[in-house]
């Protein structure tokens, strides 16, 4: 009889491990998130779904975006990638076209993800020959963050939606104040936001820097109008000195948030900072127009994906929708951190990113204009990129010392680019 | 007037020593300040409030003085724990690293072989390879291993020698005079109590020396700890470091408060062990005394 019973727990104790072995799922969740936001948000998320779904989650987070990619990429080509990770725009496009990360249409399709509400230009970013590779959450849209106190000294009028170039410009140099006539500006119209530039490109000619954003055959930055924005950019600096130059900046990383500049364009991702930063009031204005008259915006942003090696992509699925979905528990809690511009069209009009409490009457519809013409600054999203971008940081470079003019500087980075164009199987 | 002329040349000499000496001290004063303000930087930064931080132009002596910032920096995340494992690394590195490069330069300094010439330089030319090569065969093989998430990627491969310790070593015992070892095998020392009774006690600057460099570059990693370890509890000083910082906003007063107890370690390694670490200094070019 002894015997038996011990035969039986045996028995017993070998189903119940094989139970607990097929129900105890986990899954990898690698993020790039600040302290704040991995106990605010990423905590609770985790919390509510191992509750829900009975999947654990393995957590691991990366603060800055260079050491998160070099580990990532590392893991990915050694073939332990994490199940569930968060790359920038230009990043997710690399992963995919590589075939890093899992094709989402048929869970997507299956599970009715509503894809409707999310806005059509970043979907697209994610989107190569119609798959989508992952769902994005925010948008890394522009604005011009301005101090209303600065304003109020100056007597101006605070800057409204539709204002051009010409009176951006107007409104900086009204800001800009050398007080003892040193010859050295003590608050500056503007901080320094010269690697936007293409942004003031796409205002004046209505497209992009390439003819086509993921198979560049031709670069359209030499146009006169493309010319003529970055000369307006390197203008501020070194002819109207009413944007610092490196110079002036000293090692300060942002004279808006330390009261010495009247103006700054940036995106959500500094509103807290902002809201941290000792006596400054602020206020939001929509980027201005430029030639064309259609407000322009920057696309961008990060989304969650899976990685097409992951072992248990069902259960990877069940967390991008916690994280990323119409309605996601993640982006709900984000919201009333005040940490992004929304994608997802339900999220945008909900009173916590519009008019949070905590920010009263500020202007925040401004993270979410120029939805007519959304463009990346990645541009162009291929893997020549990175070429591109050492190459027009290093020629504009003289530009904003005032060692070349804009035409000067675009005509060498077109001929360089047209080298790069000729032989872009090399890049791929 | 004869007095006179006998006279000028103290003065001249005496002056010209001043002069040669107020030289010197200007440019050591120079160089002291040159390390000594990040240094004074850091600890002014780590007693300032998070507004202060931000202020500019920048204020030197912080008020009020925030002492809170270092029990709010320690206990942000389990700084105790990361101590633990980067004292656990760093020690093993440091005995990997010193006894297995001493064997390999031993090797290269006393042994006579086909080929020596060229595996010293081969052994040489890895430091050449640069690490970012290395990344992802070696994170490969550490998977196929087992080893991701363990502490033994960071310290096994110390017990295989380091092209800079091997070569800073074997220079040193070069320099110790043969007829030591003569004497020894005469009296019937075989070619590894030479090593051990003989060669390893005259060289105990040399190995302080290499214990030091290593001891210095494990403690500072920060690459190999972020790509091998993945969960928390096996975090290193560095990589907890980071948690202070992101894309957007690094929390610099927290920043500099932790980072000021993580120099503390290496900084009292370096006056116990200074002696070594400026003869190991002279040793790769002076062949050392």
């Amino acid at each position: 009889m002894k015997k038996q019973t011990i035969l039986y727990s045996l028995a017993a104790a070998m189903v119940l491990g094989l139970f607990t072995m097929v129900s105890a799922q986990e899954i990898k969740w690698f993020m790039r998130w600040d302290n704040a936001r991995v106990e605010a948000v990423a905590n609770p998320v985790m919390e509510a779904f191992t509750a829900e779904t009975g999947i654990d989650v393995e957590f691991e987070n990366i603060g800055s975006s260079s050491d998160y990619y070099t580990k990532l990429t590392t893991t990915i080509a050694g073939g332990t990638a994490p199940d569930v990770f968060y790359p920038a725009t230009h990043v997710a496009y690399r992963l995919a076209s590589k075939g890093a990360m899992l094709t989402l249409n048929d869970l997507i399709e299956r599970d009715g993800i509503d894809l409707a509400q999310y806005e059509p230009a970043i979907l697209d970013l994610y989107t190569i020959d119609g798959n989508i590779h992952c769902l994005p959450i925010d948008t890394a849209a522009l604005v011009v963050f301005y101090n209303t106190d600065m304003f109020d000294a100056a007597g101006l009028a605070y800057p409204e939606a539709g204002w051009t170039w010409d009176d951006f410009l107007e409104t900086a140099q009204a800001l800009t104040i050398d007080e003892n006539d040193d010859g050295r500006n003590d608050q500056f119209g503007v901080d320094n936001f010269r690697n936007y530039w293409p942004m003031v490109v796409w205002s004046n000619t209505g497209q992009g820097l390439f003819d086509d954003i993921r198979n560049p055959t031709e670069f359209l930055g030499d146009s006169d109008d493309a010319v003529a924005s970055v000369q307006f950019v390197g203008d501020l600096i070194t002819k109207y000195n009413v944007m610092p130059t490196d110079e002036d900046r000293a090692d300060i990383s942002d004279l808006f948030a330390a009261s010495k500049a009247a103006m700054q364009v940036v995106g959500h991702w500094r509103v807290p900072r902002y809201m941290a930063a000792e006596g400054v009031n602020f206020d939001l204005a929509p980027l201005p127009v430029g030639k064309t008259g259609v407000p322009v915006n920057r696309a961008d942003g990060s989304c969650f994906g899976i990685s097409a090696k992951s072992k248990n992509p069902e259960a990877a699925w069940e967390l991008v929708k916690y994280l990323a979905a119409p309605g996601a528990l993640g982006v709900d809690i984000l919201l009333d951190r005040q940490q992004m511009t929304p994608v997802i069209s339900d999220f945008k009009t909900d009173d916590r990113f519009l008019n949070p409490e905590i920010l009263p009457g500020v202007n925040k519809a401004a993270f979410l204009a120029g939805t007519e013409s959304l463009n990346s600054m990645y541009d162009p999203i291929h893997p020549m990129y990175s070429a591109f971008d050492s190459l027009w940081k290093q020629e504009l470079g003289q530009v904003w010392n005032g060692d070349a003019t804009a035409e000067e500087a675009m005509v060498l980075i077109s001929t360089q680019v047209a080298d790069i164009l000729a032989n872009i199987e090399d890049y791929e | 007037m004869a007095t006179s002329v006998g006279r000028r040349k103290t003065p001249n000499y005496q002056l010209r020593r001043t002069l040669s000496h107020t030289a010197i001290y200007l440019v050591l004063v120079l160089g002291a300040i040159l390390v000594f303000v990040p240094f004074a930087w850091t600890i002014s930064t780590s007693l300032k409030t998070e507004a202060q931080t931000l202020k500019s132009p920048p204020e030197w002596i912080p008020n009020p003085v925030q002492w809170q910032n270092y029990p709010d920096a320690l206990t942000a995340r389990p700084f105790g724990r990361y101590y633990k494992n980067t004292f656990i690394i760093t020690i093993l590195s440091v005995i990997g690293q010193v006894l297995s490069s001493a064997v390999v330069a031993y090797g290269f300094a006393r042994f006579r072989f086909p080929g020596r010439n060229l595996l010293f330089i081969i052994v040489l030319t890895t430091l050449m390879i640069p690490f970012q090569m290395l990344i992802i065969p070696r994170f490969i093989l550490f998977k196929e291993l087992g080893w991701l998430d363990t502490f033994l990627p960071l310290i096994v491969p110390n017990f295989f020698g380091g092209a800079f310790s091997i070569f800073l070593l074997r220079q040193y015992f070069m320099t110790v005079p043969l007829e030591l070892d003569e004497a020894a095998k005469i009296d019937g020392a075989n070619a590894f109590q030479r090593f051990w009774s003989i060669m390893l006690p005259l060289a105990r600057p040399a190995l302080g020396a290499v214990a030091v460099f290593e001891f210095m570059s494990t403690w500072q990693d920060f690459l190999g700890p972020l790509i091998y370890l993945s969960s928390d509890r096996n975090y290193t000083v560095s990589v907890g470091l980071a948690a202070f910082r992101n894309d957007y906003f690094t929390a610099w007063h927290l920043f500099m408060a932790a980072a000021a107890v993580a120099m503390l370690v290496p900084l009292v390694v370096f006056f116990i062990a200074q002696k070594y670490f400026i003869s190991g200094v002279t040793l790769t070019g002076a062949g050392g005394k």
